[in-house]
């Protein structure tokens, strides 16, 4: 058996929010619910529709940072099944090796290549069969803030 | 559009589920992973070193991955899972492959380690109350289905 490698947890940040209420509110793959979260957190949130007519979020954090997030496994558009944040970096050092070094060292989201040489950074959320509490979503969204920043960090050093 | 075989189908069941009673299952338990692991046709052996967080060995048909605890204070109350999975014989495995896997697949993240070894791993929040039982239960049924397409895509068969 390898050993477990790549433990190097980002810090947590579960302390900056404050506890759940007791019924936690739960959270689908719903672009309008998806906003709301996002721009509660102060976010602008612009949505777009894709070549196969699912929705598609444009949004950004306090320093900026933009990032597209897709929803995936819709019908018809809606009652999507899954998220997909992207965000993509050009003019960089990144390399395929730099990549694996990120995807080694760093948990959740993972770098790549593009096809058009920029730098992506990926991750993906199932929020499908009961959904995902929004508590939790946020937490997500607070761990997508930090690995964007040590990603373009790390690829612009 | 990017996409993984299999996922879509999960939007269906979606418009039928009732967020507001599902029970959620968080990382506080190994015994309760292990149990769910184990619903899923897996052996699940719960290792827990001393002083260090627990992990799960999961085993079935010969092949074995690992549920590791992670972000957890004296090996306890754990708010993060990690399942990895990787292989010992396949070091000629380019890195411009292992960057193609992580551009079309969703959810894991592929690289080499140190050794050279390709690896796969995903990592779960499960903070505060966690997600839903069906949604952890998907996201596993997820990462079983990855390590299959991985172990094609490593052996090339």
């Amino acid at each position: 058996m390898l050993p477990i490698k790549s433990l190097s947890a980002l810090a947590f940040t579960a302390a900056l929010f404050a506890a759940a209420p007791a019924a936690a509110q739960t959270m689908s793959a719903d672009p309008a619910a998806i906003t709301a979260a996002l721009k509660s957190r102060g976010m602008p949130v612009t949505q777009e529709t894709d070549e196969d007519k699912n929705p598609v979020l444009q949004t950004q954090f306090g320093d900026g940072a933009k990032f597209t997030i897709y929803f995936y496994g819709c019908t018809d558009g809606v009652k999507c099944s899954s998220l997909q944040l992207h965000t993509l970096y050009s003019g960089s050092s990144a390399t395929i090796e730099k990549m694996n070094q990120f995807n080694l060292d760093r948990r959740y989201g993972r770098g790549v290549m593009e096809t058009n040489g920029d730098a992506g950074l990926r991750m993906d959320f199932n929020m499908a069969a009961g959904g995902m509490p929004r508590a939790l979503f946020l937490d997500n969204i607070e761990l997508w803030d930090e690995l964007m920043s040590v990603f373009s960090d790390f690829i612009y050093e | 559009m990017r996409k993984m075989a299999g996922y879509c189908a999960a939007g269906l069941a979606l418009a039928l589920a009732s967020p507001a009673s599902a029970e959620l299952i968080d990382a506080r338990s190994p015994k309760t992973i292990a149990a769910l692991i184990e619903s899923q046709g897996w052996q699940a052996e719960i290792d827990t070193p001393a002083g260090e967080p627990p992990f799960i060995k999961a085993r079935r048909n010969g092949e074995l991955f690992v549920a590791a605890f992670m972000n957890c204070t004296d090996g306890k109350n754990c708010k993060t899972l990690q399942f990895f999975f990787g292989f010992t014989d396949a070091k000629q495995v380019p890195l411009e492959k292992i960057n193609e896997w992580n551009r079309d697949k969703r959810f894991a993240r592929a690289y080499r380690d140190e050794e050279g070894d390709p690896v796969l791993a995903m990592d779960v929040d499960l903070d505060f109350r966690g997600l839903p039982r069906e949604n952890v239960g998907e996201l596993l049924n997820t990462w079983t289905g990855l390590m299959d397409s991985y172990r094609v895509f490593v052996r090339g068969e």
